[in-house]
């Protein structure tokens, strides 16, 4: 499968700055969930930069909406009441759903869960999409949440266990198109694969098994309680615009999966 | 291909169940819902685990994938895949722990073993072990997941990402989903009634269904005579309300079409609809629509939701699978849970009828205006 | 009569979330959906919870649900007749 060329990234990163929150429209900031409107934020910016209109929506999220299920369990068990608003948002997919509303986006719409692995997920996904669905906008997000980094102290927080991670928060949204102009930086990735040490190299081996070994800088796997760290780093590479075949290691405690996304700018 | 619902275990159980056009829902007593009373739906009963499965979807969900790939008896070295679908995961766990946590905050003593398996993905890693898979993929998009997932099953293989693949969904019933689905007025709790007058919502169910899709080349290795081509996939979103279909279908017809396009059919040769069919008033109506738009003269159609439940993720593939043996024994079969006609829709669902069927339409439409159809073809 | 839609008023904008209304600024009279609040379907299913939580009320149909919603002084008089809270 042949690389897909990047349009553009852009991102909403509550640690970096917090000027995404005055961006959102009226309606979206009033009473959206935190998740969809990081989602909102970085897919606006993206669309600022660029003219092309996206034809679909791969989303890459580790939890979801967790906090809105956590709302929902709440008004149940304390007063016998889940509230719907806080069900629909709770959906994996509302993201991805709510991203097509706002911008009128109605080709395939896709939502990948697989952890620290979400983004090569959604990436290797959309590779698979048929030229028609292009542009496709790819989104990685997922938020802190706050119950979960209340049961920290009990949750195994290494890499060697499964763990319900927590920590980084934000969006990155890229648009990716296939057969576009040259010059622009391009990005392929594998899906999950259950390999044994997940080592920043044993990840860039599964890349370079599936699609032939390429000279590259391979990246540290980071903090891998987070779940936006490969994303993160997507876009800090671009951003950079440094030349060169980079390659993201990610890795999922909880699937025992690695996965890998490679940038070459 | 492999299933298990609450018609029973295996494909033939639920094929039976399904071809008799039998209502198979049973009031809610794996738990306690809160609700009124226990609303109709459809219970796996006697779940045997033999993989020591940490939550209810990931037994669901082994049990199809096992039946699945029996039909593989020599590997050969091929590389198998694995596409999941889920909605729940682990949440039937998780929601128990979160109640607990709740009420006593030294629950969170437990909480790395009762939530190491609450993200979907963890349900996807477990299977992909315990069957020795080559690599997954973890989908969910509400109550189209199943049918994306046979399409990104299909997709993989294609692209020579594995020589085969098996494409799973599974959902169990949580407290969540059911009282979920009844704050938004979406469940009729004295049982569905597809494409009826006096239909008034959906009923849940649980279960799992799987089908393994390979090349050619890959069937014949396996030694497996292939059921049915997956001829087409479409795809496509509403972008009209975050719960309500478009009146219109406009999605949906999208979706259709592109499945229909890529099978290379006309709607003409499309010989019956497997459709979403969930009973609640603006899906039956809407996805009607959007059958008449597309077809003009709409084919005989049929809904399973009476008889195995609403299954969310699951519901894509495990309809899908008894949609497949429908058109391998070329039956059409009744639509559990109607009666009356709907003169606002002015179509009733096929009595059981036996007639030779060459390629066959499903539907799954999901939250957030998610549409996937899919066309199965017999091959000549 | 006039405690209840006060009542109700600041009820609505906690359970709806409106976050840039103040109680005090609802017409009691004007269309609660559709209307200026910019309320949609999916407010009217969190205000069936709200009837039903606060005031033990429910509403058995759509058609009955168009009537009770159509202001904030029709939903107190539906909850003054249907009440079984005190």
């Amino acid at each position: 499968m042949s690389a897909l060329h990047i349009r553009g990234c852009s991102a909403a990163i509550p640690g970096a700055d917090n000027a995404w929150q005055d961006e959102l429209p009226a309606h979206i900031k009033r009473r959206d969930p935190r998740i969809w409107t990081m989602a909102y934020a970085a897919t606006a910016r993206l669309l600022k930069t660029i003219s092309e209109k996206p034809r679909s929506v791969c989303v890459g999220t580790g939890l979801g909406a967790l906090d809105e299920t956590k709302n929902f369990l709440d008004g149940l068990f304390k007063d016998g009441f889940g509230s719907p608003r806080n069900f629909i948002a709770s959906v994996h997919n509302s993201m991805a759903g709510k991203l097509a509303l706002e911008f009128s986006i109605d080709g395939p719409n896709l939502t990948m869960c697989d952890g620290q692995n979400s983004l090569a997920s959604a990436i290797a996904l959309c590779g698979l999409l048929p030229d028609n669905a292009f542009p496709c906008l790819v989104v990685a997000v997922d938020e802190a949440i706050p119950l979960l980094q209340e049961l920290a102290p009990h949750l195994s927080i290494d890499c060697q266990t499964r763990t319900a991670g927590m920590g980084e928060e934000g969006a990155v949204a890229l648009l990716l198109d296939r057969n576009s102009p040259s010059g622009l930086p391009a990005i392929r990735a594998v899906a999950p694969t259950p390999v044994g040490p997940h080592t920043p190299e044993a990840c860039a081996a599964v890349l370079a098994e599936s699609f032939g070994a390429r000279a590259a800088t391979v990246r540290p796997l980071g903090d891998c309680r987070s779940f936006l760290s490969a994303a993160l780093q997507v876009h800090a590479t671009l951003g950079s615009a440094r030349p060169g075949t980079f390659i993201v290691p990610s890795y999922s405690p909880s699937s025992m999966a690695c996965a890998a996304i490679e940038v070459t700018v | 291909m492999g299933a298990i619902c609450t018609a029973g275990s295996g494909v033939r159980a639920g094929c039976d169940a399904v071809f008799q056009g039998k209502d198979c829902l049973t009031p809610l007593s794996l738990f306690e819902s809160g609700l009124k009373a226990p609303p109709l739906c459809g219970q796996v009963a006697g779940l045997s685990d033999e993989f020591a499965s940490p939550t209810r979807t990931i037994a669901l969900a082994c049990s199809a994938a096992r039946e699945a790939l029996s039909v593989v008896k020599n590997r050969r070295g091929l590389s198998i895949g694995l596409v999941f679908a889920t909605t729940v995961g682990g949440i039937s766990r998780s929601e128990l722990f979160y109640r607990a946590y709740r009420t006593d905050p030294e629950t969170a003593s437990r909480a790395a073993g009762e939530l190491a398996f609450h993200e979907p993905c963890a349900a996807s890693g477990f299977v992909c072990r315990a069957f020795g898979l080559a690599g997954f993929v973890t989908l969910s998009t509400a109550c189209s997941t199943g049918l994306h997932a046979v399409g990104t099953a299909k997709r993989l293989v294609e692209q020579g990402a594995f020589d085969a693949c098996l494409a799973v969904g599974a959902d169990a019933l949580a407290l969540l989903t059911i009282r979920g689905f009844a704050s938004l007025m979406l469940i009729d709790p004295t049982g569905c009634k597809p494409f009826d007058g006096r239909r008034a919502g959906t009923s849940l169910g649980e279960g799992a269904a799987a089908m393994l899709v390979a090349s050619e080349k890959a069937s014949a290795a396996i030694g497996a005579l292939p059921l049915a081509r997956v001829s087409g996939w479409g795809a496509s979103a509403d972008c009209h309300h975050m719960t309500a279909p478009h009146p219109e279908g406009l999605g949906a017809q999208k979706a259709i079409a592109a499945a229909l396009a890529e099978a290379e059919v006309s709607p003409a040769d499309i010989g019956a609809v497997a459709t979403h069919g969930t009973a609640t008033p603006d899906n039956d109506r809407s996805e009607i629509a959007a059958l008449r738009a597309v077809f003009g003269r709409v084919p005989p159609f049929f809904s399973v939701k009476r008889t195995l439940g609403h299954t969310l993720a699951a519901s894509g593939i495990l309809e899908a699978v008894f949609a497949v043996r429908a058109m391998q024994d070329g039956i059409i079969p009744p639509t559990a849970g109607f009666e009356q006609a709907d003169p606002a829709i002015g179509l009733v669902p096929s009595n059981l009828l036996r007639t030779p069927i060459r390629h066959i339409l499903k539907n799954s439409f999901g939250f957030g205006g998610n549409n996937a159809s899919a066309v199965f073809s017999l091959d000549a | 009569m006039e405690t209840l839609i006060d009542a109700l008023k600041s009820q609505i904008v906690t359970a709806l979330k409106l976050s840039d209304v103040k109680p005090q600024d609802i017409d009691p009279d004007a269309p609660l959906v559709g209307g200026g609040l910019g309320l949609d379907s999916i407010d009217t299913l969190e205000l069936l919870v709200l009837l039903e939580k606060e005031y033990g009320v429910t509403i058995p149909d759509v058609n009955v649900g168009k009537q009770v919603f159509a202001s904030v002084r029709a939903l107190a008089d539906y909850i003054q007749h249907n009440r079984s809270k005190g």
